[in-house]
């Protein structure tokens, strides 16, 4: 096998962006936040979790565009919203013994930047970010 | 979000539900405590209103006025004889009492006596005066200040949940309309329902003209009939109101009390409204317009 076969098959658990270093928060984290969160870390995506670090939704920059258009309430109440009540509920995700490989079919087909990391039980391990599968691929070749 | 009932009461007094389908309560009573004769005097007119009505009610008296805009004004009658005289109107009637306090240190005390803890509006946001009143363990009558967005109150609401009290009602006084005026917003109700707890509306604050009149406030009652209406036709599950015998002579807020001799005649409205609402939501069911 070559080496450039072998490297697309490892765990995706092995490159994931941990936790510590994302934007996660809980379901009554007020999007205002989150957003700051977002920020903190330079990462256009948050992962909402309940207490027992669930995956419950994603809120993307996409989102927030989005928002930024249809939104008719005054700032201070949308800032003040809970971050469950705008996030994506069913968002794209990859498990943590998902291939490398696996992960690009999903960045391309899907056009996503970010794949929140799930273990069998949903619980969120952390994010995949497209830069990293980049780095991991130029590295490589 | 499921709507919350909150259990105001314990022991041998009228336990009173507050919340969701549960009938029209009554808070209400002379803004501050007198003397005995009075509170009593006022109780057995309520009381006997109530009880026609068959309406829920607790009485609500203050013992310190903490917020009055002249320092030559009724600053109350203090705690030890306040809370004294609360506690002989609610064994006398066997009904809940709400009052307030001002300073934390005070909280101890007042949720011995009181079934119900209401944080002034003024305070609805200080973290020491809200952790005081969850303390008590006793609900929390959470006004919402006249300077706050409805939706902030979901601030002070997380507060308190964080201090093990999940028993809130959350109430409307007033919003500042630029100096010396309040108006009330009919959509802060459902936005403040939106915590899941039960809403409640203050009809005669919600009048008042904050400091209009030099040293003290003014207050338009005659709008409180409408606004009663209004606020019950959006869904309130209490009704809050100062009352008085003889409002010109109150020693606190002689411009807004409701003369006592109008009570029935809001209250009925108000009880008819509320059963009306609820038929209308049980034949068409909840307000489920898109956002």
């Amino acid at each position: 096998m070559s080496t450039n076969k072998k490297f697309l098959k490892q765990k995706i658990k092995n490159l994931v962006l941990v936790k510590s270093k994302s934007a996660v928060v809980d379901e009554k984290t007020i999007l205002k936040e989150t957003l700051e969160k977002m920020v903190f870390f330079k990462i256009g995506i948050a992962c909402v979790v309940n207490k027992n670090n669930v995956l419950k939704g994603v809120i993307t920059d996409g989102d927030l565009r989005r928002k930024l258009l249809t939104n008719q309430k005054p700032w201070s109440a949308l800032l003040n919203d809970d971050s469950i009540d705008h996030c994506k509920n069913k968002p794209i995700t990859i498990r943590d013994n998902d291939s490398l490989k696996k992960s690009i079919d999903i960045f391309r087909k899907k056009k996503v930047w970010d794949l929140p990391v799930l273990d069998k039980k949903r619980k969120l391990l952390g994010i995949l970010h497209l830069q990293n599968v980049l780095n991991i691929i130029m590295k490589n070749n | 979000m499921k709507k919350k009932i909150i259990k105001i009461g314990s022991g041998k007094i009228k336990k009173v539900l507050i919340g969701n389908q549960k009938p029209l309560v009554f808070i209400g009573g002379p803004c501050a405590i007198e003397s005995k004769d009075h509170a009593f005097y006022v109780a057995k007119k309520i009381d006997k209103i109530c009880k026609s009505l068959k309406m829920p009610w607790i009485y609500k008296s203050c013992y310190d006025k903490d917020c009055r805009s002249s320092l030559s004004s009724f600053h109350g009658v203090g705690i030890d004889e306040g809370l004294k005289i609360l506690e002989e109107v609610r064994n006398e009637f066997g009904i809940p009492i709400v009052s307030d306090f001002s300073d934390p240190s005070d909280a101890d005390l007042t949720g011995k006596v009181c079934d119900l803890i209401q944080v002034p509006a003024y305070l609805c946001r200080q973290t020491s005066i809200l952790r005081a009143a969850s303390l008590t363990k006793k609900p929390i009558h959470l006004k919402k200040g006249q300077f706050m967005s409805p939706w902030n109150m979901k601030n002070s609401v997380r507060k308190i949940e964080e201090f093990k009290n999940k028993n809130i009602l959350l109430t409307d006084r007033g919003t500042f309309f630029g100096y010396n005026m309040l108006v009330n917003d009919m959509r802060n109700f459902s936005i403040m329902a939106e915590t899941g707890y039960p809403v409640c509306y203050d009809a005669t604050h919600s009048i008042q003209l904050p400091t209009s009149m030099g040293n003290i406030s003014g207050g338009q009652r005659e709008f409180i009939p409408s606004l009663v209406r209004a606020a019950v036709s959006c869904g309130v599950n209490a009704l809050f109101m100062e009352v008085h015998n003889d409002p010109k002579n109150a020693l606190s807020d002689a411009n807004t009390v409701l003369d006592i001799k109008y009570l029935k005649f809001i209250l009925s409205q108000a009880k008819d409204l509320h059963i009306k609402r609820l038929e209308l939501q049980r034949k068409y069911g909840e307000d489920n317009v898109h956002k």
